[in-house]
């Protein structure tokens, strides 16, 4: 009786499955803007206040980013963005604060366009085919470049637009994978354990749409735009202070910039 | 345009200006002029390998969010391979699921499953049948059954697929 019933279990195709699971990840995902407006710190203080190695950090967090924004404009003081947790997190939080702090500093910003225009170079190097990331990179140009006249409004408006704000992601996934491939010498190494190339690395983990991040989707990123970047990681553990992962394209310039703060924290 | 028609045609373009450098597809073109999210393409069997001389139809389509998410491709015309169900023309090739990279074109995923026909991986097969001659080492009957099938489902003159 039991087998039959096993039997008649309706047999679903892998594609049936992925769309499934790509279902649930969208419900839940569109809970909440791709970038949401600023909220206080005091906001997740809030949020973990039943959860005490979180809201220990929390403190930490908001003394750590007090000094991070040190002698830097303090309009951005003591407040965070949430970020839609899709997987692409990373290269969207990462790009949101990227171009935000260009707003206000012309120098930096004019560094940051020829920046990006140099990437469509290094994508083709790296063996992108023009076709397949123009698109992208066209977007993420032209959103860059009218940064300096429009208002923060507008640039949060246009993160929260899917088909500008994916294009953006998309070319960041591009321009690390392309950094990877170039380096790839450097990074191998580091794929020895998981037993995949570089390539099949950097098209399964690094390029794919919704993929998460890690180290090295990271350092490849940081490196290749050479934006430094600090993560403080709030988590579960009973330490007291949130981990703060520095990420220094160039170690020699370290504490000459202000990193762009990012937090990871579970949940939504 | 919306951006995933404005990349369609630009893949369009590029196919039809290069089409004679990748003679294995015979074909790659939206299947109706309306709608840009259904396309079709033709792949012959290479010489030298036991699909030699046939011609295979599939259906290519497109979804909204191309090209984060991959095209869904299937044989129309059935083909005896390991890897592709014999009924439903379902493909196992990674490529189309979970190692999709949103750098692909549809030319280079037709180039790919092309490529497949020749290094099946009879590991993940949803032929049995075909997976288990190889897997058994029996190159002469694998071969052959390949050939068979050829012949009978994609050799025909008169074009018998539904598409």
């Amino acid at each position: 009786m039991s087998s039959s019933t096993a039997n008649e279990e309706p047999q679903l195709t892998d594609e049936q499955i992925l769309a499934f699971e790509q279902k649930i990840k969208d419900e839940e995902a569109e809970k909440i803007p791709l970038v949401c407006q600023k909220e206080p710190i005091s906001a997740l203080e809030e949020e973990f206040k039943e959860n005490k190695p979180f809201l220990d950090k929390v403190k930490v967090y908001v003394i750590h980013i007090a000094k991070a924004i040190r002698g830097r404009l303090a309009n951005s003081n003591n407040q965070f963005r949430k970020c839609r947790g899709d997987g692409n997190c990373f290269f969207r939080a990462f790009s949101f604060a990227w171009f935000e702090s260009l707003m206000q500093n012309p120098q930096l910003f004019s560094q940051a366009v020829e920046k990006m225009k140099s990437s469509s170079e290094l994508l083709l190097n790296g063996g992108f085919q023009q076709l397949a990331f123009e698109d992208f990179y066209d977007v993420t140009l032209e959103q860059l470049q009218q940064i300096h006249t429009s208002d923060p409004d507008l640039l949060l408006v246009n993160f929260q637009t899917e088909e500008i704000s994916n294009s953006i992601v998309m070319h960041m996934r591009f321009v690390a994978s392309a950094y990877l491939k170039i380096h790839s010498a450097e990074y191998e190494p580091f794929l020895m354990v998981e037993s995949i190339s570089i390539d099949q690395f950097c098209a399964q983990e690094v390029e794919a749409f919704g993929r998460e991040s890690d180290h090295l989707q990271i350092i490849a990123l940081t490196k290749a735009l050479d934006i430094p970047v600090n993560i403080i990681y709030l988590d579960g553990s009973s330490d007291e202070q949130a981990a703060v992962h520095e990420f220094w394209p160039d170690e020699a310039a370290k504490g000459n910039r202000t990193p762009l703060q990012l937090l990871y924290r579970p949940g939504k | 345009m919306d951006p995933v028609s404005r990349r369609l045609l630009k893949e369009l373009n590029d196919y039809q200006r290069e089409a004679k450098t990748h003679p294995e597809i015979i074909e790659l073109c939206p299947a109706d002029d309306e709608d840009l999210t259904q396309w079709r393409a033709t792949i012959a069997g290479l010489n030298n390998t036991p699909f030699q001389g046939g011609l295979w139809n599939l259906e290519i389509k497109i979804p909204h969010n191309y090209p984060m998410q991959p095209p869904v491709i299937k044989f129309v015309t059935p083909i005896c391979h390991p890897n592709v169900h014999f009924k439903t023309g379902e493909i196992c090739l990674d490529l189309l699921k979970t190692a999709w990279s949103p750098a692909w074109t549809l030319k280079s995923t037709v180039l790919a499953i092309s490529l497949l026909l020749s290094n099946p991986e009879p590991s993940s097969p949803l032929n049995c049948d075909a997976a288990n001659l190889l897997r058994c080492g029996d190159i002469v009957g694998y071969e052959s059954m390949i050939r068979m099938y050829t012949q009978l489902l994609a050799m025909n003159d008169d074009d018998s697929n539904p598409n």
